[in-house]
């Protein structure tokens, strides 16, 4: 009897440290930010992509997605992620782990990649694909997962996945048609976004706590010093903040002077 | 009597040079930086200066070379091929690498010795550790074997010429040298990154230096991490070898089979699902996609459009000064002044870099194939392309995994291209010369 009650006392105990962690779990531990990136300033004119010797690729007229900035000064692809002290890992939240077997495809569709940023978490299935009836070759000069060059033939694909994380998004190409560039940014943790034709982006679900987010795009590089209302991004394009649990961080409208793209 | 002016001129030139060089003490020589990755990751030059002792006290010089135990390097092979060039009294060779290598391959092993500017292709850069001729997969690092073939066999249709002459143990000591100038390179490039990334100044402002003798943590990255993913790169390079399965190698063909087979590896070379004609051309000649360079010279036109981005940088900078108030202005101008320093230090460096040159495709019918001409050294470049080029490999991309060209296909594209020479097309037409003509 006296076996019993405290088998119960301590399953009621357990199940309450249970419970209490769990609610930590659910609302109170996880935090967003968000924003919109803007350029300031005058974009310098963008050189139209001119595939030669590929009918299909003259046909299609892939566009030049290096500097996408939106009618209000959106800048589309601009890369935000956290950036993780070394040997240290962020907590992810359980709504992400189906995401872990879900593939990410980086295509080859009408002789540019989609997307123009592929954003994949280590060990999640890469794939690789040729939507196109001409065949393709992908080029990812990757540093720490080893750089691969693959054939991808006309509407095939090549499936892998990387086990280490990249410490910036780095190019993928393709040497048949070399005007085809792309980006690919391998991280541990699922904390990274890319900001949409209006400058937007958000990266929800963050562990509370103080963070260093990076900023990158193509074309600049880091977005050193860029401003935003009440903060500055410092020379290498980062900024530690403080994410509350169950809010919202809005940093609003981050500028990127014109004099940064190269 | 002008000549003879000049003569008693050029013999006095001499003379200084010999007292100047000759007979004083041996001038000492030291690795220089890599101010290509330098410049690009804007590492100032304190860090600059912390990055070369770093990589000088794992490494030592070009004279005296030293390693650690985890490097797995043999110190006496090194010493062998290190140093000035002399002979001892038994005739024994001492400073191999400066006598057979360092005129193309320079003393950093950046491919950028004095004659390498008249030679195409330049010579191989070894800091970025990335080898064409080899038997592993396209991203691994080659084996000690690979790169011993390659010294002893040359590189055909290069100015590599064979090392073959040489007593084994020299061609051992120079394969060791390599292996150890392209270990530096990673580091010196592993370093830069780890200052770029994560050094700089610290949340207080201060600069945090590069010292790992002072700093426990800086060390346990340098030795631990970057050298330790470098060493373990070289270390796994024999499992990294791609071995056809034996049962698929195609012995012994009958005139029939290798008929078919090469009809085969026909349709497939002009295909969309092998594509080769895409770049190596409609006719093998070479004459498809030429507008590509290999990661070598990329890396120097990236460099060069950096540079060419600055003064367009310079200018949209200044022009934001325009209605600021003061203390903008102020920031602006120590932008500017950054942004010139960086214009002068780009142009400095970009005058040594060699110019680039695009990656022309093979042409597949002079049956010269660099990478070495029996069938298993063309499976393996159709299998996983040649690193470092725009070629692609058909194969899987990691071992066990499905390509794109079944192992079939890959020896029937083999056949095919071995057979390309030997085309009515390949061979120039024998014409009668005419000797009247001649007289």
């Amino acid at each position: 009897m006296i076996q019993t009650i405290c088998h119960f006392l301590i399953s009621v105990v357990v199940t309450m440290v249970l419970i209490g962690q769990a609610g930590g779990l659910m609302a109170a531990d996880w935090g967003t930010l968000s924003g919109r990136v803007v350029l300031d300033g005058q974009a310098p004119e963008s050189q139209p992509i001119k595939p030669a010797k590929d009918q299909f690729c003259m046909t299609a007229g892939p566009p030049n997605e290096t500097l996408m900035v939106g009618e209000d000064g959106g800048l589309a692809n601009v890369v935000i992620y956290i950036r993780v002290k070394r040997g240290q890992s962020l907590e992810v939240h359980p709504d992400y782990d189906p995401q872990l077997s879900e593939e990410v495809v980086l295509d080859n569709k009408g002789c540019q990649f989609v997307p123009h940023i592929a954003l994949i978490r280590t060990g999640q299935p890469l794939v690789v694909r040729n939507s196109d009836p001409t065949g393709h070759n992908t080029n990812a000069s990757l540093a720490k997962n080893g750089a691969f060059n693959v054939l991808i033939a006309a509407n095939q694909s090549q499936k892998m996945t990387l086990s280490k994380a990249e410490s910036l998004p780095l190019p993928v190409q393709c040497n048949v048609h070399p005007f085809m560039k792309g980006y690919m940014l391998v991280r541990d943790d699922p904390y990274m976004t890319v900001t949409d034709e209006t400058g937007a982006f958000e990266i929800s679900k963050i562990p509370a706590g103080n963070h260093e987010f990076q900023f990158w795009q193509e074309r600049i590089g880091y977005l050193k010093n860029c401003k935003y209302e009440g903060g500055e991004l410092n020379r290498r394009g980062r900024v530690k903040l403080d994410i509350q649990g169950g809010a919202d961080l809005d940093l609003g409208k981050i500028e990127v002077p014109a004099s940064l793209i190269k | 009597m002008t000549k003879h002016h000049l003569t008693s001129k050029s013999i006095a030139l001499v003379t200084v040079l010999l007292i100047v060089g000759g007979c004083g003490p041996p001038e000492q020589v030291f690795f220089q930086s890599n101010m290509r990755e330098m410049v690009s990751n804007q590492i100032a030059p304190k860090y600059q200066q912390e990055i070369a002792n770093v990589n000088e006290a794992l490494f030592g010089t070009p004279d005296e070379p030293s390693v650690m135990p985890e490097m797995k390097l043999d110190i006496k092979q090194l010493q062998f091929a290190a140093g000035p060039v002399w002979d001892d009294q038994q005739g024994g060779s001492h400073g191999l690498y400066r006598k057979h290598c360092a005129h193309c391959h320079g003393i950093n092993g950046d491919g950028r010795g004095p004659t390498a500017q008249f030679l195409n292709p330049y010579p191989r850069d070894y800091r970025p550790a990335i080898f064409k001729f080899k038997s592993t997969y396209n991203p691994a690092r080659p084996t000690t074997e690979d790169l011993h073939r390659v010294l002893m066999n040359g590189i055909p249709g290069t100015a590599m010429p064979s090392f073959s002459l040489l007593p084994p143990a020299e061609v051992a000591a120079l394969v060791e040298y390599v292996k150890y100038l392209s270990m530096r390179g990673q580091m010196e490039t592993s370093l830069i990154g780890y200052v770029f990334d994560e050094l700089g100044e610290g949340d207080d402002g201060e600069r945090i230096s590069l010292n790992p003798v002072n700093d426990a943590e800086q060390r346990e990255v340098i030795l631990g991490e970057l050298l330790a993913d470098i060493v373990a790169g070289w270390e796994e390079a024999p499992e990294q070898v791609i071995d056809p399965d034996p049962d698929a190698i195609p012995a012994d063909k009958t005139a029939e089979q290798l008929a078919l087979s090469v009809d085969k590896g026909r349709v497939l070379f002009y295909g969309t699902k092998a594509n080769c004609i895409k770049c190596h051309g409609p006719t093998g000649l070479g004459d498809g996609q030429q507008d590509d360079y290999n990661v070598w010279n990329k890396a120097v036109v990236t460099f060069e459009e950096a540079t060419a981005a600055l003064p367009g940088q310079i200018k949209t900078t200044k022009a934001s000064m325009r209605d600021k108030d003061q203390d903008q202005k102020k920031a602006i101008k120590k932008e500017l002044a950054a942004l010139n320093q960086s214009l002068a230090l780009h142009k400095r460096v970009q005058e040594e870099l060699l110019p680039p040159r695009n990656a022309i495709p093979r042409n597949l019918r002079q049956g010269t194939f660099r990478g070495g001409r029996r069938p298993l050294d063309i499976y393996r470049k159709v299998y996983t392309g040649i690193a470092g080029t725009p070629m692609p490999g058909g194969g899987p991309v990691t071992p066990g995994a499905k390509g794109t060209l079944s192992d079939e296909e890959i020896w029937q594209l083999v056949d095919y291209v071995r057979s390309l020479p030997f085309e009515p097309a390949s061979q120039p037409t024998r014409l009668r010369i005419n000797y009247d003509v001649l007289n």
